[in-house]
């Protein structure tokens, strides 16, 4: 390839991410566990798809008319507690205080799981959300600007949720990430509240006065730290007002 | 997840009676008493377990809706469901733990001990650790502890089996390198229904109460 065709490509590429079904590639790399055990080591990520937007109300409206199972009444209690898809109007209705647009809330692990089975895809895991959600390439600029977006959102009481695909995309075309709302991940349940309840001694100490925080890997990263907070407190029935979900598929 | 409740449940129904009712000239479960005596031995049981499920309009809170096969230590395939009938101790353990799992699985087998040979309770080991712990490894953990069949189960799954089997039981756990894991060290004890009806965190906690409550669980029809 000459020097200036891939110069071409590179700036194709950069004018297009790649996406296809309103699924964005994210590239594969090296995820440092932001709160990692003690020698717990760098995982490696293979490139994934992940959705562009959040899963809204619409959407998983369309799955729970095919799936009756999962419908507000029907749902075992095994997999939902009883705040499930409790915003709606009705099984299959979802009343004037949700907008279809918006991202579906009030919908438990189990749920979220099951939907983006239905779709041939799967929950992300911790290290692709948090990967997708922080591109490495990102400038101070705009992780700054992120940071300030995701404090606000933490910051602002729970309030109607926007339209999804509102905020701007990040570098690798991904919306809504931060500052809209929360987002299952497969694996939330590897979230420990205490880092290890078998080795560490002092571990009651480290859910005081910010003694996690400061033992993170980046205590700067304080949009993080609640992030891995909240995951931790969360248990696979909870249907909450802001804890939404996106799917990912691996890569072929 | 596109099956259906009812088809699941008969499906739940079959696996329960097709092998109790195997070596029995009995009726069809549907023709059990509807108070099943232990006497009445597992078939009676497994269809009262059956019509409890069909039955029932209140959605359910046991563990043997989770579907998909898992690996025993034998190398067989069996769902989760086929556990149903007895009161079950479950662990999520790993085989390479080298401190808090040993001390679980040996508190287990205190239990078994205090329970007697004679208890309807079986127990269910579950690892989180599918990579290393292959049915092969299971199968040597085993018999290394004498943890027989059918008593004890060692069950292996496929990551996500695991996840959400963890999820569903309030266990969570993280791989932290080299082959170590942190890990939330739960006993829980689903009746013969499967659903979990107590549960015991940490490792300095007395065994007695488990016994307990596990041969009152095996005195109830539930």
């Amino acid at each position: 390839m000459s020097l200036a065709a891939g110069a071409l490509l590179s700036v194709l590429l950069a004018a297009a991410p790649a996406a296809a079904d309103g699924m964005v590639r994210v590239p594969g790399a090296s995820y440092a566990p932001f709160y990692p055990a003690a020698g717990e080591p760098p995982r490696s990520v293979a490139p994934f798809w992940l959705d562009e937007l959040p899963v809204t109300s619409d959407e998983f409206l369309s799955f729970v008319r095919a799936h009756e199972r999962w419908r507000r009444s029907r749902a075992p209690r095994l997999f939902v507690d009883d705040a499930y898809l409790s915003s709606w109007a009705g099984d299959l209705e979802l009343g004037a205080d949700v907008r279809p647009g918006a991202p579906v809330t009030f919908v438990s692990w189990f749920a979220a799981s099951a939907y983006c089975r239905a779709e041939g895809k799967r929950l992300p895991s911790e290290a692709e959300w948090e990967l997708a959600a922080n591109p490495p390439e990102a400038n101070a600029a705009e992780q700054a600007e992120a940071e300030r977006r995701i404090l606000a959102f933490y910051a602002r009481p729970r309030g109607e949720l926007p339209r999804a695909g509102q905020t701007p995309p990040n570098a690798y075309g991904l919306r809504d990430l931060h500052g809209v709302q929360w987002e299952w991940i497969a694996d939330w349940n590897a979230s420990l509240a205490l880092p290890d309840n078998r080795q560490d001694r002092d571990a009651e100490n480290e859910l005081f006065c910010g003694g996690a925080a400061a033992a993170a890997s980046d205590p700067a990263r304080y949009a993080t730290f609640m992030r891995f907070a909240f995951r931790a407190s969360l248990e696979a029935t909870y249907a909450l007002h802001h804890l939404g979900f996106r799917c990912a598929r691996s890569e072929p | 997840m596109t099956a259906h409740t009812p088809r699941r449940l008969v499906a739940l129904a079959l696996l329960l009676a097709a092998p109790a009712c195997a070596d029995r000239e009995a009726a069809p479960p549907q023709a059990a008493p509807p108070q099943p005596a232990r006497a009445d031995g597992v078939d009676a049981l497994a269809a009262h377990v059956h019509r409890e499920l069909a039955g029932s309009e209140v959605p359910g809170l046991s563990l043997y809706q989770l579907e998909g096969a898992w690996t025993t230590a034998s190398g067989s395939s069996q769902e989760l469901s086929a556990l149903a009938g007895h009161p079950i101790l479950l662990l999520l353990f790993y085989g390479s733990c080298e401190t808090a799992c040993p001390a679980l699985v040996h508190d287990l087998e205190r239990v078994a001990a205090l329970l007697g040979p004679a208890s309807e309770v079986r127990f269910a080991l579950v690892t989180f650790d599918p990579e290393r712990d292959t049915p092969e490894r299971l199968a040597a953990y085993a018999t290394a502890r004498h943890l027989e069949s059918p008593r004890w189960t060692l069950l292996h799954g496929a990551p996500d089996q695991v996840r959400e089997l963890a999820a569903a039981v309030g266990v969570r756990y993280r791989a932290i390198g080299d082959g170590q894991f942190s890990h939330t060290m739960r006993i829980l004890l689903l009746d013969r229904r499967g659903i979990p009806i107590e549960h015991w965190d940490g490792l300095t906690r007395a065994i007695e109460p488990i016994a307990q409550r596990a041969s009152e669980a095996a005195a109830d029809s539930h």
